[in-house]
């Protein structure tokens, strides 16, 4: 980790009135934040407020009793900031950054269609790459779903010989 | 005057894509707009986790058929990242320089679609013809048209002979020739300017707000570009003057300019880089398995911020690949544009965005 990135991070820890479960960095160009999910629009409000204006991207990873929400933020120079929380699966519900950032409508669209996460406030969290016809409650990225259909392969890929 | 809410779609209005629209029209003019995407959802993102790096390189250059290098080179960045590995200077220059090459081939792409879009179509064939001139060094230096196939995870995949170096520096010095001519048309030509001029405006806090990427917020007078803001392969060994290429205009006209100066730029860049290609291999061994990690790398594709997310567990296969285009993220945009339009001007407004279906749902 470069100074200047150790030195943004002691920054912003001190800063921040809430608490931050944990700094580190990913690679070179990255800090993490973790905080809890009930901080997550307040704390969005504060790295927007620091420089790192722009949301690039929002990240849901399963990490089987958890789902990651990572928001990749960034301004105009090095580092960039990504913020992570971690919501469990069975209650995956989390509010809503779009009345900080509006930009986020469509990643939290396609992380609740993917990854099954309630994004609380959010003007209209409908469908937006699943077909209309898709099931209820069946989140093609949840590690089940994929392993379900890896198995369903193998087996038609055995019965086809 | 009454409301009226009709599809456009999902056969795309402008490009040959499916994409759905609802729109809102009060008499002529639009009052809302809402994307249904979707259509050509491939899981690709999935489909990663099932294959080793190597093969899932390859299916991630097929994401977009026209920016496919940036695919193939952001990938290889992501995987390269996890390894530690340090990729020879020779391989960046020639990742580069294909990439830039790419930027010309889309950004013509682009002029000439949009040509088409407000009935100028004069302009199309011109501009698609001296596409040509791009894509035949493209096919020069890979033997592709499509999908070049140039990096690969630990370099590039083929080296630059001289003879390849001396003809894309013919070829870049006549697209900066017909680039010159291409600005006149963009600024001065009436009929085009009829269209373009105060289309489809999107302001400042506007692309800020709503996240846009690339030549839509720089259009904006939002210098954000990842090249100069991110440094990445050899972006940082240029010696001319580099800097973000803006417009204040805010509107489908700004859009267009932003786009040929940044094509005249992307020849320049060529023109620096090619004479000083340094000497050396171009490729190192990767091993097939990447140790647990997670790395997130960015890149400045045609149509703009490129992201891909990538998570490692020690095996032959990812975790989990997370792709973000920049076609996704100028959506929120393209329906801010779309608010107060004219019904005749929504596909031009559509397309000034350069909307990729394929990329936007991946």
């Amino acid at each position: 980790m470069s100074e200047v990135a150790e030195k943004i991070m002691a920054q912003v820890r001190e800063d921040y009135a809430g608490e931050i479960l944990d700094a580190t960095t990913m690679r070179r160009h990255e800090l993490v934040f973790t905080v809890a999910p009930d901080q997550i629009v307040e704390f969005t409000e504060f790295v927007v407020q620091y420089g790192w204006w722009h949301l690039s991207t929002i990240t849901g990873v399963d990490e089987g009793e958890e789902i990651a929400i990572l928001y990749h933020l960034c301004g105009e120079e090095p580092p960039a900031a990504t913020i992570r929380t971690a919501v469990p699966k069975a209650a995956a519900r989390l509010q809503s950054i779009t009345s900080v950032i509006p930009g986020a409508t469509m990643y939290e669209r396609e992380v609740h269609d993917l990854f099954g996460v309630q994004f609380e406030g959010h003007p209209r969290l409908d469908r937006l790459v699943l077909p209309d016809d898709w099931p209820e409650g069946v989140y093609p990225l949840r590690i089940e779903e994929i392993e379900k259909r890896a198995a369903k392969d193998k087996e038609e890929k055995e019965e086809n010989g | 005057m009454g409301r009226i809410t009709f599809p456009i779609g999902p056969q795309h209005p402008a490009l040959k894509e499916p994409e759905s629209f609802k729109i809102t029209a009060e008499g002529e003019r639009v009052v809302d707009a809402d994307v249904r995407l979707g259509y050509n959802h491939r899981s690709i993102e999935a489909a990663c986790q099932h294959r080793n790096y190597v093969r899932g390189q390859y299916l991630c250059e097929r994401i977009c058929g026209i920016c496919s290098h940036i695919h193939c080179n952001t990938f290889a960045r992501a995987v390269e990242e996890l390894l530690d590995l340090e990729v020879p200077m020779r391989a960046k220059y020639i990742r580069t320089i294909v990439a830039e090459l790419e930027r010309i081939h889309s950004h013509l792409l682009w002029l000439g679609v949009a040509g088409h879009e407000v009935g100028f179509d004069t302009l199309f064939m011109y501009v698609w013809r001296d596409r040509e001139i791009v894509q035949d060094l493209l096919e020069l230096i890979s033997g592709n048209r499509v999908n070049y196939g140039m990096a690969t995870i630990g370099g590039a995949k083929m080296d630059l002979t001289p003879e390849i170096v001396s003809k894309c520096m013919e070829g870049c010095k006549l697209l900066l020739e017909r680039t010159e001519y291409y600005k006149g048309v963009a600024t001065t030509e009436g009929t085009f300017l009829k269209r373009v001029e105060g289309v489809g405006m999107l302001s400042q806090q506007q692309a800020r707000e709503l996240g846009a990427v690339g030549p839509t917020s720089r259009a904006s007078n939002v210098p954000n570009d990842i090249r100069h803001d991110f440094p990445y392969d050899a972006y940082d060994q240029i010696q001319m003057e580099f800097e973000p290429i803006t417009s204040d205009l805010c509107d489908v006209l700004g859009r267009t300019i932003v786009r040929v100066l940044e094509t005249e730029q992307a020849c320049r860049i060529c023109l620096d880089l090619l004479p000083r290609l340094p000497e050396g291999d171009i490729q190192v061994r990767a091993r097939p398995r990447v140790p647990e990690g997670e790395t997130l790398v960015r890149c400045e594709a045609p149509r703009g911020e490129l992201i891909y997310y990538m998570r490692s567990n020690g095996t032959d296969k990812p975790a989990r690949v997370k792709v973000r285009t920049p076609s996704l993220a100028n959506w929120p945009a393209a329906l801010a544009m779309l608010d107060g339009a004219y019904v005749a001007d929504v596909p031009i407004t559509i397309a000034s965005i350069d909307p990729c279906m394929a990329c936007t749902d991946r």
